[in-house]
């Protein structure tokens, strides 16, 4: 299968490579599939595209690379909706807000970490219930 | 919407399954238990919101034409280059 991403051209996948976000991410809950996209060119980040609105699309960064001591609290209701028994084999994202004409001034949402069950193609984004985090983390450290 | 007045201790049944009890007042807080099945999201308001307007905000960002968007994380990644196979 393949779609065209206004950004990244055609994009090439197999039914199998679609993850499924059963509640959608806040602000988009109408779009529950999407594609992980691992790009040599924006190593370590990675794309979030939807596959029904490829204009959806979230950059993402493993937060443990630049906050190397977050640890977001993962419920046991996350787990079960992750089918999944432990947090160890989930892929942790935070999503990234990028600022064009100041690069040093990119964000991750520390508050709504993007987990995901490879093995299952199962996703969600936690709403984490503390104020421990920040939604407009500063990536780059002033 | 519905307003109901609550005491201490009292609940709110919503549905067959959502129990919403008041667990402890204290001046202007007010302690809330939830029960609710797991397939049911709860969520802080304010937090909710927030994540939804980061969100949107970041899928816009993102909508930029690509080659700036890759210069723009290529100059962030030198300061994190010794951590990048951990993703």
């Amino acid at each position: 299968m393949e779609l065209e991403h206004p950004r990244l051209g055609k994009v090439k996948y197999e039914p199998s490579d679609v993850i499924n976000f059963p509640q959608g991410l806040p602000g988009f809950i109408h779009l529950k599939d999407y594609l992980l996209i691992n790009n040599q060119d924006t190593h370590p980040f990675v794309w979030l595209i939807s596959v029904d609105e490829p204009s959806a699309s979230f950059l993402m960064v493993n937060p443990l690379l630049f906050c190397p001591d977050y640890n977001p609290t993962i419920t046991k209701r996350d787990l079960t909706e992750l089918s999944i028994n432990t947090p160890q084999s989930l892929l942790m994202y935070s999503i990234v807000t990028l600022n064009a004409s100041d690069y040093a001034q990119a964000t991750a949402n520390l508050s709504g970490p993007i987990l995901i069950n490879l093995e299952q193609k199962l996703g969600k984004q936690l709403v984490l219930l503390d104020d421990r985090y920040s939604t407009k983390h500063r990536i780059l450290t002033a | 919407m519905l307003v109901l007045t609550r005491r201490l201790g009292e609940t709110i049944v919503i549905g067959d399954d959502v129990v919403i009890k008041i667990v402890d007042i204290h001046g202007k807080q007010i302690r809330i238990g939830i029960e609710a099945p797991s397939e049911i999201s709860v969520y802080r308001g304010e937090i909710y919101e927030r994540i939804m307007l980061e969100n949107k905000a970041a899928a816009g960002a993102a909508a930029g034409d690509l080659k700036s968007v890759t210069d723009t994380i290529k100059k962030l990644i030198p300061a994190k280059e010794g951590d990048a196979s951990a993703v």
